[in-house]
């Protein structure tokens, strides 16, 4: 699977392509195998953007709606999603109610990033889309295509740092992510502010 | 200018030119010439002053004794009270140099009015500046004349960048320039100078000791202009208001040993009527007392915000602020807002209260960061799948691994580890080692090229297999018996891929991520290591004749140990956040809740008893009704 290098294999596993398709039942399967390769590079980048940019939203003590699936009309009411916040074992019923958590904590804050991981999860996400949009088949050679219906997991592990100077309490914490594609970011007319992928899952725990 | 008080309270030129009739001809270093009245420095020479000058950066040029008429504009004429503080007195006075300068005597300068000194170190700080191409002006601190020779002190770079004009041409000489053995020259007429100083320095402790208010804490420093020993002593026409205000700082410094012991002692200072246009004027007054409470700058010449500026962030724990009767008030009527906002617990301005104590309470607890409070496990089951999972997967993961990954890992199913090397740990357990590990950590801050991340996923029930058999054999805490030493939330979620392929939209399943701690024995050196793990699993139905449940994605991030915070039962009520309902931990404990409730409605007994009840009948609920009953009849 994915421990051969790169473009080259994903060429032989697109040729072998016909033979996998008579496989019953395994309709979606080939296509999880023959995208592997592409599914990794693409969730790696995007959990990479997604943790670069995240954190920092929370340190500037700004607003992380835009980053969640409730952000999206098509996830919400197409898809019927609502984000699963869980933060220390509260559930949070909104972004709304992640946001007075994280007023409560107050300021500065400061996200120290340790490490993070991040593996593909369905790379035909289709949740959002309506039945005639998810029929359309999608390439799976090209990089551009295979982001679009990708979601992916990423899980972070780091230290928070609240306060300045010698009162500085610092905790680690470990944070766990769903995310899903931004259906309205896609194609040409999209604003280039947008996510291009929504957090439907997150699990947050600081020890 | 700082204190000449309503008396000598004519502008600082007038002052200036007043001393200046009366030394016009003496050079940065006339102090030094024996005889005559006692006279505060202006170069910094004498001791007490020295500190104080350092402080604040200048070497009160202002005062010097300028010839009428001069224009002479160089960077030493803004040198003075407007630099930021220098770290310490100490600190700067070590790595500042003396350098000796030949040539004064013998060039046409020398016939000047002043004899020449202030044109010679203008000229080597301004070559010295220059020859070094510095973005930054060469700074001399200190001057002294001694004989022929020229002392001059700078810091030790602007020192060696001095050094590089040796041999220059000026005034029809060369410069010739030595660096100095010692800090400066000493000898007889240093002592002297140093009982002189013993002098000053006297008087004007007792001059403030008559200005100190121990009863109320207060300094008051009013009206130093027309201060009946200063006048004696002379102080206005040997010293610059500005350069005695810093004297006057030292010597409140090196009363008190501690900080603490300056806020116990003086916690007030009056500078009213002190002809004050600006603060920079008393500069060292914060540098000194920087947690003053209660300052009375009434009576004074203020004008413009401007004039308060330089202690913007300064005085943090200000809470009275007199500024009656400056011009500020009719110039400015707005400057109150302002101000409020510069100093956070200032709650008293001029007699009007700004702030209540509770308002300022209040902020600082609103800005005072609170870590988001701990909650009991999360645990939002699906017909105890998950509870039932976690139980196979950790005694799996302990004892037959092969067999785990065939059972719930397929050819589509991913696993990474992590190596988190920067987790905090308890200071007395040593650093575990990562050789074992540390080949197949794809923690994305360390390995960034796509290649690798590639590399380091590992795919299909074959891979996994193979590549849990080469991490080390590990032993995790009973789930059952010691539940404390894990933290397990999970919850469903939607949208996985369908192996059947019957869904388009995808399957519905769970996300599990939990915390814990596991021991581990390297294979090779036999080492057993404690360590902690966070681990996400997210599962999924399983394909079509497989274990119905599968793990789609297994992503283990690997630490330091360290204890897991204690979160059973320890929901902390936060009155700002409503309390979502909680799940209960496990089945088990719904059942013995749902128990303890049902005997505490049979028996009325209340809960404590109940539950002591159940515990004796070991959780069998008509046994502990027995119980109940037979206990009741005796």
């Amino acid at each position: 699977m994915s421990q051969q290098q790169g473009n080259p294999t994903i060429q032989a596993k697109v040729a072998s392509e016909g033979k996998q398709q008579q496989h019953e039942g395994y309709k979606l399967t080939f296509e999880m195998e023959s995208k592997t390769g592409l599914t990794t590079q693409c969730a790696t980048a995007a959990a990479q953007n997604f943790v670069d940019s995240f954190y920092e939203t929370l340190q500037r003590g700004k607003s992380p709606a835009q980053y969640y699936a409730s952000s999206s009309a098509k996830l919400t009411t197409v898809g019927g999603l609502r984000p699963d916040i869980s933060i220390n074992g509260r559930v949070c019923g909104d972004v709304a109610e992640y946001e007075r958590l994280l007023e409560a904590q107050g300021a500065p804050v400061h996200y120290e990033i340790h490490s993070f991981d991040a593996q593909p999860l369905n790379p035909n996400y289709v949740i959002g889309l309506t039945p005639a949009e998810q029929q359309q088949p999608v390439s799976s050679t090209r990089e551009r295509d295979v982001a679009e219906r990708l979601s992916f997991s990423v899980q972070v592990s780091g230290a928070v740092k609240l306060g300045k100077g010698e009162d500085v309490a610092e905790k680690d914490f470990n944070e766990a992510f769903v995310l899903v594609p931004h259906w309205e970011a896609q194609g040409r007319s999209a604003s280039r502010n947008m996510r291009k992928w929504l957090v439907v899952s997150q699990n947050f725990r600081s020890f | 200018m700082a204190p000449t008080g309503p008396r000598n309270g004519a502008p600082r030129n007038n002052t200036r030119s007043a001393a200046s009739g009366k030394s016009a001809t003496r050079g940065g270093i006339a102090k030094r010439r024996a005889g005559g009245p006692i006279r505060v420095d202006r170069d910094g020479d004498l001791d007490m002053d020295a500190a104080a000058a350092n402080a604040v950066g200048g070497r009160g040029k202002k005062s010097n004794p300028a010839p009428a008429g001069s224009t002479r504009k160089s960077t030493r004429t803004n040198a003075s009270s407007s630099r930021p503080p220098r770290p310490t007195t100490k600190a700067s006075h070590m790595v500042a140099k003396t350098l000796i300068v030949e040539g004064l005597q013998q060039s046409k300068a020398r016939d000047n009015e002043g004899g020449g000194l202030k044109e010679l170190l203008i000229f080597l700080e301004r070559k010295a500046t220059t020859a070094g191409k510095l973005s930054h002006s060469v700074r001399i601190k200190k001057s002294q004349l001694k004989g022929d020779l020229v002392y001059v002190t700078a810091s030790k770079e602007d020192a060696e960048h001095i050094m590089k004009v040796n041999g220059f041409d000026w005034a029809g000489t060369k410069v010739h320039i030595t660096e100095a053995d010692d800090q400066a020259p000493n000898g007889a007429e240093a002592s002297n100078l140093s009982a002189q100083t013993q002098d000053v320095k006297e008087n004007l402790r007792t001059m403030l000791a008559q200005r100190y208010d121990p009863g109320q804490k207060l300094l008051n420093l009013a009206s130093l202009g027309s201060d009946s020993l200063l006048i004696q002593m002379n102080m206005f026409q040997e010293s610059t208001p500005q350069k005695l205000f810093r004297a006057l700082m030292v010597i409140c410094d090196e009363q008190f040993k501690t900080a603490q012991a300056k806020r116990d002692a003086i916690s007030s200072v009056t500078l009213a009527g002190n002809n004050i246009d600006d603060v920079g004027q008393v500069m060292t007054l914060t540098e000194t007392f920087p947690d003053l409470i209660h300052l009375d700058l009434s009576n004074n010449s203020i004008k413009e915000l401007r004039g308060l500026r330089k202690w913007q962030h300064r005085l943090r724990k200000i809470e009275t602020l007199l500024l009656i009767n400056n011009p500020i008030d009719a110039s400015n009527p707005s400057y109150k807002d302002e101000l409020v906002s510069w100093f956070p617990k200032l709650q008293n301005l001029s007699g009007t209260q700004v702030r209540t104590a509770e308002q300022v309470a209040a902020a600082e607890l609103a800005n005072k960061p609170t870590p988001i409070p701990q909650s009991g496990p999360d645990f939002r089951d699906i017909n105890g799948v998950g509870e039932q999972f976690i139980t196979d997967f950790i005694r799996g993961y302990d004892m037959d691994r092969p067999t785990l990954a065939a059972k719930y890992y397929d050819d589509y199913s991913h696993f990474s580890l992590s190596v988190n090397g920067r987790s905090s740990h308890p200071p007395d357990i040593p650093l575990p080692q990562w050789g074992s590990y540390i080949k197949f950590s794809r923690n994305h801050v360390k390995i960034t090229t796509t290649h690798a991340r590639q590399q380091r996923l590992f795919s299909g029930t074959a891979v996994i297999q193979s590549v849990w058999q080469k991490l080390p054999a590990t032993r995790h805490p009973d789930l059952a018996t010691q539940f404390d030493k894990y933290i397990i939330d999970c919850h469903p979620i939607s949208g996985l891929a369908d192996l059947s392929g019957q869904s388009m939209a995808g399957v519905d399943g769970m996300i599990i991520t939990f915390h814990g701690e596991f021991e581990d024995q390297d294979p090779e050196t036999k080492v057993t290591t404690r360590r902690s793990f966070s681990r996400t699993i997210i599962l999924g139905p399983g394909a079509p004749g497989r274990n119905p449940i599968r793990v789609a994605s297994d992503v283990l991030t690997l630490k330091a140990y360290n204890p897991l915070p204690p979160v059973l039962g320890a929901a902390v009520a936060n009155p700002a956040v409503p309390v979502a309902p909680q799940a209960p931990a496990s089945a088990e404990e719904v059942q013995k809740q749902q128990m303890l409730a049902e005997l505490c409605r049979q028996t009325g007994m209340n809960e404590e008893y109940s539950r002591m009840c159940l515990d004796v009948a070991n959780w069998v609920f008509d046994q502990a009704l027995a119980t109940f009953h037979e206990k009741r009849v005796s």
